[in-house]
């Protein structure tokens, strides 16, 4: 069945794009991320130009991380006070992202940087994560208990000015890491079309130390807001979210998001991150492949400007 | 007596270019854009007419039916390997060149007139005039670039010629069928229509039509483009409802 798209301005196959939207959302349900780092380059590869699916994934990763942050917050594992001041910080890096977005789209680098930004963040990320979870297998199965983090107020980078004390959270720290974090994951997020969640969440845990029982909520709290504002930068600056797009992928990725957070109950946690680990490190290594490979035709045409349409 | 003689045939030539006119029309001056819009195409039908004076062509009729799209400025870009990195390193501009383009004929570009007239009328994908303003710093690679610029239009299907596009029903009655393509781009389409024999344009027809999104897709694509911030939290509203009703809908506690 085919669908034509008004912003991107071209047909699509409707029930492709929910199949694709269903299999991400069946991974971000099993993992607890966004998906969107996986979402944004398979958009990019049938065709959907990337300013159009970096917006409108937005907006899906928005949907799908709401129905999240719901049931977190019915549980009280959301650290609203954490999360607004995160947010004074990427609300200045989603703009700023959006700015340098269309920046590079018109120097024709915009594909270079997004590749570099996959390539590292999903190789190094994808890394950490493949070795972590290797370790703690084969801690579990040599029978040894796991590391617990003491659960007690913590203070970090004490030293600098500001000290905050975020009782949900159990941390006492100062606000400067907290917001550049937010900065920094706002800043990634609208350029790469990524919610950031495979980001923040060890950037909560390990930099910031923060209990490991809001960790989720609050990053999805986070995630619900950056993308919220991304959409509406996007929009703004430009004019590339295509709410057809984005409400097929959201229909499809929260269907599949239910589903997957089901089969995720039935795995051990460290073999999930072993495979989650796995899947971003492929998509890294798919898009180094990209870059270093000689392409099928080392031209390529971008329309900049229409002359004389209204 | 050469001389009265070729006067005679100039004054013959002058008045046979004008001794045949041609009636065309377009099946449609308006192609809306549904939700279900998957290409179309747009059929021309055209006659010849003959004054009773003007003697038949030897060569008989050919027809070139030059199709352009709204014009836009593009870029053409190209990569190279920086640090074992393949990057845009160059590029070149082309101003005003159609976003489409069809030629529709009974014979191939290059039989129905030499390159000279074609790019003169633009017919023909070789004739394309495409300008580039800034020649960077190796001048001597701008006509890589525009082989390139034609060669990807064409791969994408937005650069057309059909020699066998144009149909003769009756020696004096034609049709052509201008094709659209899907990722088609939206505005005005300029058709004109020569009557070539022999390398001679004996006459000319020109018209128009509109590519337009209609209904829902021109709503969603004018506010987008008229109201930013309105669209935008719309979409943002969007998102919140789906999100909501999904969390609503699949509640297991």
């Amino acid at each position: 069945m085919q669908l034509y798209l008004p912003i991107a301005e071209m047909p699509v196959n409707m029930l492709l794009i929910l199949g694709m939207g269903l299999a991400i959302g069946f991974i971000s349900g099993m993992f607890g991320v966004g998906g969107g780092f996986l979402l944004t380059p398979l958009l990019i590869f049938i065709g959907i130009p990337p300013a159009v699916a970096v917006a409108s994934v937005s907006g899906q990763i928005a949907a799908s991380s709401l129905s999240g942050t719901l049931s977190y917050w019915r549980k009280n594992a959301v650290d609203a006070k954490l999360v607004g001041v995160l947010l004074s910080g990427s609300m200045v890096g989603t703009a700023a992202g959006v700015m340098v977005f269309s920046l590079l789209r018109r120097e024709g680098q915009l594909d270079l940087f997004i590749a570099l930004s996959y390539v590292t963040l999903l190789g190094g990320i994808g890394l950490l994560m493949v070795i972590e979870s290797g370790r703690a297998i084969r801690r579990a199965r040599s029978g040894e208990p796991p590391k617990l983090l003491p659960a007690r107020d913590r203070r970090i980078a004490s030293s600098l000015p500001f000290v905050m004390h975020f009782p949900r959270s159990r941390i006492t720290v100062s606000a400067i890491p907290v917001v550049a974090i937010g900065l920094g994951i706002g800043f990634l997020g609208s350029m790469m079309g990524i919610g950031g969640g495979f980001l923040l969440v060890p950037a909560l845990i390990y930099l910031l130390r923060v209990s490991t029982t809001v960790v989720i909520g609050t990053s999805s709290l986070q995630t619900l807001a950056t993308m919220l504002m991304a959409v509406v930068f996007h929009a703004m600056t430009n004019a590339s979210v295509d709410v057809v797009l984005a409400l097929l992928l959201m229909i499809g990725g929260v269907i599949g998001a239910q589903f997957g957070a089901r089969t995720s109950l039935a795995m051990k946690g460290e073999e999930l991150r072993l495979l989650l680990g796995l899947v971003v490190l492929a998509v890294g290594i798919r898009f180094l492949i990209d870059l270093v490979v000689q392409p099928d035709d080392p031209f390529s045409n971008t329309v900049i400007e229409w002359v004389g349409r209204t | 007596m050469t001389r009265l003689a070729a006067i005679l045939v100039l004054l013959l030539a002058t008045g046979a270019a004008r001794a045949e006119t041609m009636i065309t029309s377009l099946s449609t001056h308006r192609l809306q854009i549904t939700s279900n819009f998957v290409g179309s195409q747009i059929v021309l039908f055209g006659a010849i007419e003959r004054d009773a004076q003007t003697i038949s062509r030897a060569g008989g009729y050919d027809l070139a039916v030059v199709v352009r799209g709204p014009k836009a400025r593009v870029i053409t870009r190209q990569k190279s390997r920086v640090f074992g990195i393949w990057m845009n390193t160059d590029g070149r501009e082309f101003i005003d060149v159609p976003s489409f383009y069809a030629l529709l004929g009974n014979k191939a570009a290059s039989d129905l007139a030499d390159l000279d007239l074609r790019a003169r009328q633009q017919i023909g994908i070789d004739a394309i005039t495409a300008i580039t303003p800034r020649l960077g710093t190796n001048p001597g690679m701008t006509p890589a670039f525009r082989e390139a610029f034609l060669r990807i239009n064409r791969a994408k299907g937005l650069y057309v010629e059909n020699p066998t596009g144009v149909t003769f029903l009756t020696p004096n009655l034609f049709r052509a069928n201008i094709p659209i393509v899907p990722n088609t781009p939206v505005g005005t389409f300029d058709v004109d229509i020569f009557l070539i024999s022999g390398g001679v344009i004996l006459a000319r027809e020109s018209t128009n039509f509109e590519v337009a999104k209609t209904g829902f897709e021109a709503f969603v694509a004018n506010a987008a483009r008229d109201q930013g911030l309105f669209y935008g939290l719309a979409a943002a509203m969007l998102a919140l409802v789906t999100g909501w009703v999904a969390s609503v809908a699949f509640r297991r506690d």
